[in-house]
């Protein structure tokens, strides 16, 4: 059981979103990792049946993702704009919502959501107007809705996006518990959600894929690349213009600073070992 | 079901919708507030007012040929007097300005007609048989670049015509049948139904509208909720609570009618309630279907009030006896039964009809437009 995809194009007009993408996502967290405009979203709304791909095949589980109808009733969806009608309350927006999801058993679809309230913990809000809560109430309201039919596949789109440092570690949290039964596929820009979470990745740019694979494959392609050190403030302005800084601390009268580079950037630099993100921005500025 | 509900919801929590209710309340009552003294007054009931205008058996008999000539020379006469000129084109009757060449074809048919240029009140005023006379408007027609509403095919409703005797005896044998209630509850229609025609796309045009503004389309349209139930559901749920707003307005005339019942007067007590149904239900149902319609297909709600504009306009006149099929809703500013009872009926289903025929095409653009939504969601 997993998602197939072969060879899947897509353009608007001359713009190339998505070329010859081919991945396979199994059982477990996926992490869609890649910079803004580099075709995340349109894949998302592909494996969604919101956009039809010019080229290339797709299947969810077995089935052609030209099945809409079977592809829908697997596949639970937050996209990256969550919202509902405003003067909704907590509990209309997901019965409404469930409703589409042709859930008709009225006792049913109130158990379902009585429980996903409960999980999200929005249970003492169910009859708050959703246009009153906080950015993190809504993201977790969003996760409810996207669970409503206990779906075999979860795509979360740009989840964390505006959300404070604790909202985003719940919901990270959150994330990973739902994964031990489902796919889940995590489209993200923001490289920390993928590192807790995500076992397997892959990295879109400019509409390919760039790198998939594990997490600790993109570590080991990264080792060796990064170095660290400490400089005087007088060269940070030599260092930014020949390498890709990817840090710099002020240290009293240094700066501590963290390097991609092939080759050692400068006499007292050390190779330390690398994050997720430095393997990720060794991938997206195609160093090596 | 359980999505129509959600529909109907949304129309009770917007203020949109009462200011409909109360708009169309007052424009009803205002224009037609006798009802409630036709009920304290049962002798004007047994023998109305506008009944005793009318010409009865015991009158002198009408003479058709006279009067179609007399009223047809005074619509020629008005059309030169006005400068302008009225024409049924199609669905749209329009009024255009006479030209010059236009006024002296007119005049040259108005001398035919009477070639001492006195009007025609007398059968010895009459120099043409009513061949000749068809045929001198025949010929005016064709000059005029034809659908002038001169013809015999479509004069009916711009002039007033005296009823025969015979006319007027089936027509009182039935009202005796329908009772006089009907006939006001028809009359009250006939405003109702101006007023509907108007507002009630102001609620229909934005349903999709609502969709994009709330940013759901992409939560709706990756559920494996259908076409049909998702747009029928929106049509049902905004019909139905216009449909209630209607029967809530019957209810006020209907408990005048139920205490003239109750003061031993054979009235029809539930007629308010069958007569709007039958009348302004299917007007409703059109005017809703079609906004969803031009609102999915253009993805803007305001050609949706602009197609509604023309819309009204051909329905708009004239003010009784005309049940053509593309008539959105019914003019009858009389207190008199239908000309045409069956031709009114074959006009509400059709147009009922009409509106589950706008309501498939919705479906079908709506799972048209679903299939690349994400290409237009930015």
């Amino acid at each position: 059981m997993g998602i197939v995809i072969n060879n899947l194009c897509k353009n608007y007009g001359n713009k190339v979103a998505l070329d010859c993408v081919s991945l396979n996502i199994n059982n477990g967290m996926f992490g869609l990792l890649g910079p803004n405009g580099a075709g995340k979203t349109t894949l998302m709304r592909i494996l969604t049946t919101l956009i039809p791909p010019d080229s290339g095949s797709v299947e969810v589980n077995g089935i052609p993702i030209g099945n809409k109808k079977s592809i829908r009733e697997i596949t639970g969806y937050l996209p990256q704009e969550f919202s509902v009608y405003p003067s909704f309350t907590v509990y209309e927006a997901l019965d409404y919502l469930a409703v589409l999801s042709r859930m008709n058993d009225g006792k049913q679809r109130k158990k379902v959501i009585d429980e996903l309230l409960e999980k999200v913990n929005l249970n003492r809000l169910i009859k708050v107007k959703v246009k009153t809560l906080s950015g993190g109430m809504k993201r977790r309201l969003g996760i409810a809705q996207a669970l409503l039919a206990d779906p075999k596949v979860l795509i979360v789109d740009e989840p964390t996006a505006g959300l404070d440092p604790e909202e985003r570690i719940r919901f990270r949290n959150m994330l990973g518990s739902l994964a031990s039964e489902r796919i889940v596929i995590l489209s993200t820009h923001i490289v920390e959600d993928i590192e807790s979470t995500c076992e397997q990745i892959a990295i879109l740019d400019n509409g390919k894929i760039a790198y998939s694979g594990s997490v600790s494959k993109l570590l080991n392609e990264a080792r060796g690349f990064i170095w660290g050190g400490l400089v005087g403030i007088d060269k940070l302005q030599y260092l930014q213009e020949r390498f890709i800084l990817l840090s710099s601390v002020r240290e009293s009268d240094s700066v501590r600073v963290r390097i991609l580079s092939d080759t050692k950037p400068f006499e007292t630099a050390e190779n330390i070992s690398p994050s997720i993100e430095d393997g990720y921005m060794k991938i997206i500025k195609g160093v090596g | 079901m359980k999505l129509c509900s959600y529909e109907i919801k949304h129309h009770l929590k917007s203020i949109t919708f009462y200011i409909f209710v109360i708009l169309t309340a007052l424009f009803v009552f205002s224009q037609m507030g006798d009802f409630e003294s036709w009920s304290k007054h049962p002798d004007s009931f047994k023998v109305p007012e506008q009944m005793k205008q009318m010409p009865t058996l015991e009158s002198v008999p009408v003479d058709k040929e006279l009067e179609t000539q007399k009223g047809v020379y005074e619509l020629l006469d008005r059309t030169l007097n006005t400068g302008r000129i009225m024409i049924e084109r199609g669905f749209i009757n329009k009024e255009e300005v006479l030209s010059d060449q236009q006024a002296e074809l007119i005049k040259e048919a108005m001398l035919k007609i009477s070639p001492s240029g006195k009007k025609i009140d007398q059968r010895s005023d009459m120099v043409l048989t009513m061949e000749e006379f068809e045929k001198v408007i025949g010929e005016l027609d064709d000059a005029l670049g034809g659908h002038t509403i001169f013809t015999k095919e479509r004069r009916d409703g711009w002039m007033q015509i005296p009823k025969s005797a015979e006319e007027i005896a089936a027509e009182e044998k039935r009202i005796v049948e329908l009772g006089f209630t009907p006939l006001v509850a028809q009359m009250f229609a006939d405003y109702y139904g101006i007023v509907l025609a108007m507002l009630t796309v102001f609620l229909a045009a934005f349903i999709f509208y609502r969709d994009r503004r709330s940013n759901i389309l992409e939560l709706v349209c990756s559920r494996p909720v259908g076409g049909i139930t998702y747009v029928l559901s929106k049509f049902a749920g905004t019909c139905i609570p216009i449909f209630a707003s209607i029967l809530a307005v019957a209810s006020i005339p209907t408990f005048f009618a139920v205490k003239m019942k109750m003061d031993g007067f054979d009235v029809h007590v539930f007629t308010y309630f069958s007569t709007f149904a039958i009348w302004l239900f299917p007007t409703v149902m059109l005017i809703v279907a079609l906004a969803m319609l031009v609102s999915i297909l253009i993805d803007n709600p305001i050609p949706a009030i602009a197609m509604q504009f023309l819309v009204f306009v051909t329905s708009i006149a004239p003010l009784k006896g005309d049940y053509s099929l593309y008539k959105v809703f019914i003019r009858h500013n009389a207190m008199e039964p239908l000309s045409n009872p069956q031709a009114f009926y074959i006009n509400r289903i059709f147009i009922a009809l009409m509106s589950i025929a706008f309501i498939l095409i919705t479906v079908w653009l709506w799972e048209i437009k679903r299939r690349r939504i994400g290409e237009r969601i930015k």
